[in-house]
């Protein structure tokens, strides 16, 4: 073996519940000194599993994990603690710690983790701040900075330790656009200095700038690896060009909005778009949890409604002679016909004028997501990415 | 007319200090004692050891919803027949109350812990942290805010809890009154003073709770 191999995995296999929700099959993947390596892919297809199974924070079922020749992780065997102080991980949400300034949050892993000399820790920690413009927050507790500023911080104390490998998981999605930049600038810098990492991100472009290495990870299997330019170049999988394209045009086409403010505040907002004495059909399954997002806002939404005379369809997927009702009525319904393929995750659907809007409810304890597509093509692919079947209906006569 | 005799009170003034002595005693021993297995107790509970939790789960259980009283006599009169020990009363208190009071504080220390989330555990391993690091420097620090002024709370009812010792004679506050009155059968004056002694001994308790609620509310104003 190549001694430049800082971190490779083997044919790690992981599940959850016992076996009962496959998560990984099979992944094998290894990273060179110096390397960077994006991982890709749709949401729950493995990406984050993965980097939580090579970061040792999941015991893995099959396989093998090796840390530069020293450390080596199987089902039974392997010191994980031992393992754990050689890499660190970032989490999405920042997972700070709230009752520790920015300087203490950075420096207690390497003065009780490593038992660095508490001088040097802070020395380190130091030089960190000032290289990432944070120096004037050392002794801020986090719950006042920025999302960004505490993002930055959460890397540079996984930075403390020294780790062999970083791994970064989604970073930024938790994140105002405008506090993004910041983030990836801070990444690319450290990719420039010749840091090992992985990491999982939506941001293509960002991915192709910094990446030495892309792996497309969908339904727990590493679809395909290479580089990002021949990855697009080649589109073998048309999974991955569905994917690509969906996720390219998000600038463009797509909004998303997220969470339950975000949920009532468009809702709120769409009727204000709504011409008066307009009927909003809406297809899809999602009942009672529409209203429960809806909370304390659904008063003001019925007002609205009442007064701009709305009128409000339900259409659900299966024909039922009411749903049959209403597409005979109005022929303009039998444009399109939007099928879940798995009944589990109830959503809505719209399309008024040339947008297309998709709302997703997921498990209860989720937060609502609404898509808004302006763009029918981009639609497509969306909606088969959310496992819905799209189709030109046919007139129901 | 019921003539109303306070002298009585500053003839036997020490009798009441003492007898509040005790009670302040017994109450800080169950206190200390009561803490330490309590806390044992919820991290016992949360392990992932079987034995170790279910043991801790029976134990929390049945100690919580045995009422103390009867905990307390049985531990006098009944446990004696059984083991080849004598407990003197005040001894007998001590381990009634206190097994009585590590049931609640293990509830409520558990719950602290629980009000911490995950991800505040996870990100310390990520760093590669062991347990009880994570634990002393992380978890425990943050959620201490919490536990106070719940354990607070739990220390008056035991103040007030240590007056049931009074059953098997030991010579706290309510025990030395009663023995009081039935020297000078005056009833209404010493009833009175016991009130007015507890109300003493309970505000300032209920004070200081009221103090760390107070911070702890601030606190969360400002996050």
């Amino acid at each position: 073996m190549a001694s430049n191999i800082i971190l490779e995995a083997k044919n790690i296999s992981k599940s959850f519940n016992n076996g009962k929700i496959p998560a990984l099959d099979d992944v094998s993947l290894s990273l060179k000194k110096g390397e960077v390596i994006c991982l890709i892919g749709p949401s729950g297809g493995g990406k984050t599993t993965l980097l939580r199974c090579l970061a040792g924070l999941e015991t893995i079922d099959k396989g093998k994990i090796k840390l530069m020749d020293k450390f080596q992780l199987s089902k039974k065997e392997g010191d994980i603690g031992q393992y754990r102080k050689n890499v660190s991980l970032v989490f999405q949400d920042y997972n700070l710690w709230p009752h520790k300034t920015v300087l203490e949050n950075i420096t207690m892993a390497p003065l009780l983790v490593q038992h660095t000399d508490k001088q040097e820790a802070e020395k380190y920690a130091l030089e960190l701040l000032e290289k990432f413009d944070l120096l004037d927050k050392k002794d801020s507790y986090p719950e006042f900075l920025s999302g960004g500023q505490k993002q930055r911080v959460a890397i540079i104390r996984a930075l403390a330790v020294k780790p062999k490998v970083l791994f970064l998981d989604e970073v930024t999605s938790a994140l105002d656009p405008l506090l993004i930049d910041s983030v990836l600038k801070l990444i690319k810098i450290l990719a420039k200095d010749g840091q090992s990492m992985i990491l999982v991100t939506h941001h293509l472009e960002f991915a192709t700038e910094v990446a030495d290495k892309i792996i497309f990870i969908n339904k727990g299997k590493i679809e395909e690896s290479g580089e990002m330019q021949k990855i697009i170049e080649e589109k073998k999988n048309p999974l991955i060009s569905d994917f690509l394209k969906s996720i390219s045009s998000h600038s463009e086409y797509v909004k998303i909005y997220r969470g339950r403010e975000e949920f009532q505040a468009f809702q709120i907002g769409i009727l204000k778009r709504f011409p008066k004495n307009s009927t909003q059909y809406v297809m899809g399954s999602s009942g009672d949890r529409w209203f429960e997002s809806m909370d304390n806002y659904y008063n003001q939404y019925e007002k609205l409604r009442f007064q701009k005379r709305i009128c409000w369809k339900m259409i659900m997927y299966n024909e039922s002679p009411l749903d049959k009702d209403v597409r005979l009525r109005n022929p303009e319904l039998n444009q399109y016909r939007l099928l879940p393929k798995n009944v589990e995750n109830p959503a809505n659907y719209y399309v008024t004028g040339d947008t297309v809007v998709i709302q997703i409810f997921g498990k209860p304890s989720d937060e609502p997501v609404i898509i808004e597509i302006q763009n029918e093509n981009v639609a497509k692919s969306y909606l088969n990415y959310f496992n819905i079947i799209w189709e030109q209906s046919t007139p129901i006569k | 007319m019921y003539l109303w005799d306070w002298s009585i009170i500053s003839t036997y003034k020490y009798i009441f200090l003492e007898g509040a002595l005790v009670t302040l005693w017994l109450t800080l021993l169950v206190a200390v004692i009561g803490t330490i297995i309590g806390i044992g107790l919820a991290f016992m509970k949360r392990s992932e050891d079987f034995i170790l939790s279910s043991f801790a789960k029976i134990y929390i259980e049945l100690f919580r919803s045995f009422p103390v009283l009867v905990l307390l006599i049985w531990i006098f009169y009944v446990l004696p027949l059984f083991l080849p020990i004598r407990l003197s009363p005040f001894i007998a208190a001590l381990i009634a109350l206190s097994i009585n009071l590590s049931a609640f504080v293990a509830e409520t220390v558990r719950a602290g812990i629980e009000s911490i989330p995950k991800n505040q555990f996870e990100s310390g391993l990520a760093l590669g942290f062991g347990y009880g690091q994570i634990m002393s420097k992380i978890i425990l620090p943050q959620a201490i805010k919490n536990i106070i002024p719940n354990l607070l709370g739990l220390y008056i009812t035991e103040l007030k809890n240590s007056s049931l010792a009074s059953v098997i004679a030991v010579g706290e506050l309510l025990h030395r009154s009663n023995i009081l009155i039935s020297q000078t059968y005056r009833l209404l004056e010493i009833y009175t003073t016991v009130a007015i002694t507890y109300l003493i001994m309970i505000l300032p308790l209920v004070f200081i709770t009221k103090y760390f609620e107070n911070r702890l509310k601030q606190k969360l104003k400002n996050i």
